[in-house]
């Protein structure tokens, strides 16, 4: 009893709860609110465990100013676009109950200490990190460059 | 739950969420669920060197560039129909 209602279990809890409800929750400025929320939790959790260091503190700040940026854009549309949210989708809840309960009850079953133990080297990747980004920042100039000309044929 | 498990179904959760909706404002907030799950763990599962950080933000990066593409659309899509909107309008006031 004593380890279920620790410190840990309860931030992995609320960890879980807020990935369920961003999962439900059909208005997109709430789940941008929840991701932040759970980014947040995450770093406190990692801090509490004694697990931080400097490749997760630095990408869960990025990460947290991704949510925040999205959560004022997706305001900041809704409002102005009156997008009016639907009610939350019954297949939604009901799969990511099912999501939920796998995870918990089936994935500790298979679970044997060999997976949490895996320390992955990524040197292997080092070397080719710099042509991939030269081809995605390409591909996206790419596609920035065909939404200008489908914009400009549509204004014309 | 192990913190492992929870960053599991986070990313599980973002991967669902990308089929299940049909708002792209919806599918931003799917892949940034993922990136937290896909990052968290990949810092989780480091050794310290100095090319770990080099593969997080490479992800970063890509979901980035990925999410202003995303907006660009949706952003495009809503000026297209208010555009339509605009023109009904007009038809109708003669």
């Amino acid at each position: 009893m004593e380890n279920i209602f620790s410190l840990g279990s309860i931030i992995l809890f609320l960890i879980a709860a807020l990935a369920l409800l961003a999962l439900v929750f059909a208005s997109p400025a709430y789940n941008a609110f929840f991701l932040a929320l759970e980014t947040i939790l995450i770093g406190i959790y990692f801090m509490t465990a004694d697990r931080i260091n400097n490749t997760n503190a630095s990408t869960l700040i990025l990460l947290l100013f991704f949510c925040l940026i999205i959560l004022s854009s997706n305001i900041y549309i809704e409002k102005s676009t009156q997008i009016s949210p639907s009610t939350a989708p019954k297949i939604s809840a009901i799969i990511g109950g099912l999501l939920l309960t796998f995870f918990y009850i089936k994935l500790s079953q298979l679970e044997t200490g060999d997976i949490i133990d895996i320390k992955i080297n990524y040197s292997f990747f080092g070397q080719d990190i710099m042509a991939i980004m030269c081809a995605v920042f390409t591909i996206f100039v790419m596609l920035i460059c065909a939404l200008a000309v489908i914009n400009t044929k549509n204004i014309e | 739950m192990t913190i492992e498990q929870v960053l599991l179904f986070i990313t599980a959760c973002g991967l669902v969420g990308i089929f299940l909706r049909r708002n792209l404002l919806n599918i931003i907030a799917s892949i940034i669920q993922i990136s937290i799950g896909i990052t968290s763990l990949a810092g989780l599962h480091s050794d310290n060197s100095n090319q770990n950080e080099g593969i997080a933000y490479f992800i970063l990066f890509f979901i980035f560039i990925l999410i202003i593409f995303i907006y660009s659309i949706s952003i495009l899509l809503i000026r297209r129909r208010s555009t339509l909107q605009i023109h009904e309008l007009t038809e109708m006031r003669g």
